[in-house]
């Protein structure tokens, strides 16, 4: 299994709570599992690490969140806004943009052409 | 042999997530949303057919290192860091204050000893020296053992700086009162009464900082407050 470094996955964990919100509202111990199922177990987050990534998120004023209560409990869900939306986008075009110079920069030289 | 104690989900929970936020940075929404995520988890492990106790501590070395996560907590919200920063500076400054217009008042007992009771200077001294040393010993006992249970009452952030402004107000009727005995004298008593409080003040500052140090590295940096 690939094992990603720290700087990697902490890089990451913004884009990927926002893309995950985008599917729809969602709660924190489900997004950990959701993250888990895509990247079938890759990624492996310190769960509690989310949490102070989520406040600071909301306080950014990229989700919002309300609470239901589920089972007795009360539940934390939050939702992607019109500014965590926009923020997405440049995030991936960020993302997508260095991920085409990465490849660029990794594919086998082609040989020089004489003329 | 003693019977073991029940396993209790719901006492695990707040205990870990209370150990978790020792500088009361979460809000009520957000430990709700720690104690749903530690109750989802055991949920889950434990219809796998591990026991309650066995899900959590799982739940516990999944969940990461409680420093680090306190450190991120801290990073999401710097400005409550710095307010309970300023909070215990305070605290500190108007503890420290209250200990010196206590110490002041004290030496009162001094006049009334030698003026009322007719006792030596020697011996009043030495009941102003046990006295300010016993008052000291007191307030250290509590504030240290309050800490050493890892909690101090929310009362005391307004009690302390209410007596110790109340006491600064109060001290110059102390010295009216002295005024009143004949000058030489006065001078002498309140001379060994200031050599007195300053010997105790000295001795305070001492375990002021041997107390924050211990602090410090047993309680993971952290100040906790009750209701």
């Amino acid at each position: 299994m690939q094992n990603y470094s720290k700087e990697l996955i902490a890089a990451s964990t913004i884009p990927i709570v926002l893309s995950i919100l985008k599917r729809g509202d969602n709660y924190g111990y489900k997004i950990i599992k959701e993250v888990q199922e895509i990247s079938e177990g890759a990624l492996n987050w310190k769960e509690g690490s989310l949490y102070p990534v989520l406040t600071k998120l909301e306080k950014n004023k990229l989700i919002s969140s309300y609470i239901k209560t589920e089972n007795g409990r009360n539940r934390k869900y939050y939702s992607l806004n019109d500014t965590g939306k926009s923020f997405l986008v440049q995030l991936q075009s960020e993302w997508q943009s260095l991920h085409e110079i990465m490849q660029k920069i990794w594919r086998p030289q082609n040989p020089l052409i004489l003329e | 042999m003693a019977p073991t104690k029940p396993f209790d989900l719901r006492i695990e929970v707040d205990t870990y997530i209370n150990r978790l936020d020792n500088n009361l940075l979460l809000n009520g929404e957000e430990t709700d949303e720690l104690r749903d995520h530690f109750h989802c988890q055991v949920e889950e492990l434990s219809e796998l057919g591990l026991s309650e106790a066995e899900a959590f501590e799982v739940s516990k070395m999944r969940f990461g290192e409680r420093q680090l996560i306190q450190t991120e907590f801290h990073k999401a919200k710097p400005m409550k860091m710095i307010s309970r920063y300023l909070m215990v500076g305070l605290l500190l400054f108007f503890s420290v204050r209250l200990v010196e217009v206590v110490i002041s008042h004290c030496s009162a007992i001094m006049f009334l000893l030698i003026n009322k009771f007719n006792v030596s200077m020697k011996t009043a001294n030495v009941v102003d020296l046990g006295l300010k040393a016993s008052l000291l010993i007191i307030l250290f006992s509590c504030i240290y053992f309050g800490l050493k249970r890892g909690r101090i009452s929310k009362w005391l952030l307004w009690a302390i700086p209410f007596m110790s402004i109340l006491g600064l107000i109060s001290t110059p009727m102390l010295y009216s009162f002295g005024m009143r005995h004949n000058h030489d004298v006065y001078i002498s008593i309140v001379g060994k009464a200031i050599m007195n409080s300053n010997i105790i003040m000295l001795i305070s500052y001492l375990l002021s900082i041997g107390l924050f140090f211990v602090l410090w590295h047993r309680n993971g940096k952290g100040l906790r407050l009750s209701n």
